[in-house]
Parts: structure tokens; C-alpha cells; sequence
């Protein structure tokens, strides 16, 4: 069917609005596979780590292997902007989290079964929470 | 009855009671919530309780997880805030793309 000019110029114009309309949404960062994969492998670290934490030694390598990756997603995440800053925030609140248990075992006694019960559970919920927030977000097809 | 509440009953003081009452209403709210989210945290919550009155855990403790769980609450909320934003950009890729593809047959 033939369009007459002023059709097509209302279609133009449309366009143009919704595009106006797409670019002022502040949007929000695509689904990206490298944070999936950082969330995921540094989640079994970190319970890995937790796990010698009912011993009396601790392994200060392993401790600042974590730290450094911990430090290194967060500037990744922050890195990719404002669109991002839900991730980025959810990796801020993970470090938090995670020095607190930190701390609380370097200054303390060893954990004992049911207290490293409970610091896996606290430490693997706020890592799936940030794994599934980035399974929300849309492919960039 | 819970460990948590029989160490409760065991206080025989007005503001133990007082506690009691006001934790027994918050769980008894957390659990019927209608978000799993909130219920799963009510249970874990009960579970600190019980730990503490058998002496598993500390008090220290018991705030640590009162902290972290607060934590996680807005970790939470941060990921509703990605699914509704999610949810408009799919929208307004949606129709951009079909009014852009219309024109172009147009043109």
C-alpha cells in the first residue's frame, strides 16, 4: 500500500520521538557473561575459603588471592558506568559483607560448625542475588 | 515451643516478655509474607534464635547476621530496580524496532 508523504512523515516523526524517549530512559546495562562468570567462580572460592576457617591457621595467600578479585570485579562492574551501578553496587555490599567475615575470623577464634553454617549461607545468598540480578537483564541482540 | 522462646519463658522479667512478644509478631508477619524473600529471611532469623538460646552461637554473632541480612535486603531491592528497569527497555526496544522497521519499508 502506498504511503502518502504526510504518513511517512508522521512515522518519522514517531520514530524520532521514540528514539528521544529510548536515549532519556537512563537505561541499563545488557546481560554480560564475564560478570556471570566472575560471581559464579568467585562464589566457590569464597566458600572454599570459608571452610578453613574452622581450622587454626589461616591461609593468608588465599585470603588476598580473594581480596584482589573481590577488588578486581568491583572495577570491572564500576567501569561499565552508571547503567550498571545496581551490579556495581550489589559487588560493593558483597566486599562488605565479605571483610566483615574476614575480620571477625582474623581477630577472632575459629569458627565453630554452626557459625560457618550460617557465614556460607549469608556470603552464597548475596553472591546469587547478584548472579540472578544479572540474569534479569536483556541480551544485547 | 522453640528453643528461643523457652529461654524467654525462662526470664521471668516484664521486658523479656515484652521481647518475646514483639520477636514472636515479627516472625509470625516475616513468615506469612507474601514474598518468599522475606520468609526465607523470617526462617534463618528463627534459626539465629534458637542457635543463640542453645549457645551455638554468640551475641556478637547474632548482630553480624542481623547486619549482613539487612545487607542483603538491599541487595534485593537493587535487583527488583534491574527487573522493572529491564522490563521498560525490552518495551521500548520493542516498539522503537517495529515502528524503525515499518518506516524503513516505507522510505
Amino acid at each position: 500500500m502506498k504511503r502518502t508523504p504526510l504518513e511517512v512523515l508522521h512515522l518519522f516523526a514517531l520514530a524520532v520521538i521514540l528514539c528521544g524517549c529510548a536515549g532519556i530512559f537512563s537505561g541499563i546495562s545488557y546481560f554480560d557473561p564475564t560478570t556471570y562468570k566472575n560471581l559464579t567462580d568467585l562464589k566457590v572460592e569464597v566458600l572454599a575459603l570459608y571452610d578453613t576457617f574452622t581450622g587454626d591457621s589461616l591461609n593468608t595467600s588465599q585470603i588476598a588471592s580473594i581480596r584482589l578479585k573481590l577488588a578486581q570485579v568491583y572495577e570491572y562492574e564500576n567501569g561499565k558506568g552508571e547503567k550498571n551501578k545496581e551490579t556495581r553496587e550489589q559487588v560493593k555490599i558483597i566486599q562488605n559483607i565479605f571483610n566483615d567475615h574476614l575480620n571477625e575470623r582474623l581477630s577472632g577464634a575459629k569458627w565453630n560448625q554452626p557459625h560457618l553454617g550460617n557465614q556460607k549461607q549469608i556470603i552464597a545468598q548475596a553472591f546469587d542475588i547478584a548472579i540472578q540480578t544479572e540474569m534479569l537483564k536483556n541480551k544485547n541482540e | 515451643m522453640t528453643s528461643w522462646e523457652n529461654l524467654l519463658n525462662g526470664l521471668k522479667d516484664d521486658l523479656a516478655t515484652e521481647v518475646k512478644g514483639e520477636i514472636t509478631n515479627f516472625l509470625s508477619r516475616a513468615k506469612s509474607d507474601s514474598s518468599d524473600f522475606i520468609r526465607e529471611q523470617a526462617s534463618k532469623v528463627e534459626n539465629y534464635l534458637n542457635q543463640l538460646a542453645n549457645g551455638e552461637i554468640t551475641k556478637v554473632q547474632l548482630e553480624g547476621y542481623c547486619r549482613d541480612h539487612t545487607r542483603l535486603l538491599d541487595m534485593q531491592k537493587l535487583k527488583l530496580q534491574v527487573a522493572e528497569k529491564a522490563g521498560v527497555q525490552r518495551l521500548i526496544d520493542g516498539i522503537t524496532g517495529q515502528i524503525l522497521d515499518r518506516l524503513l519499508k516505507l522510505l
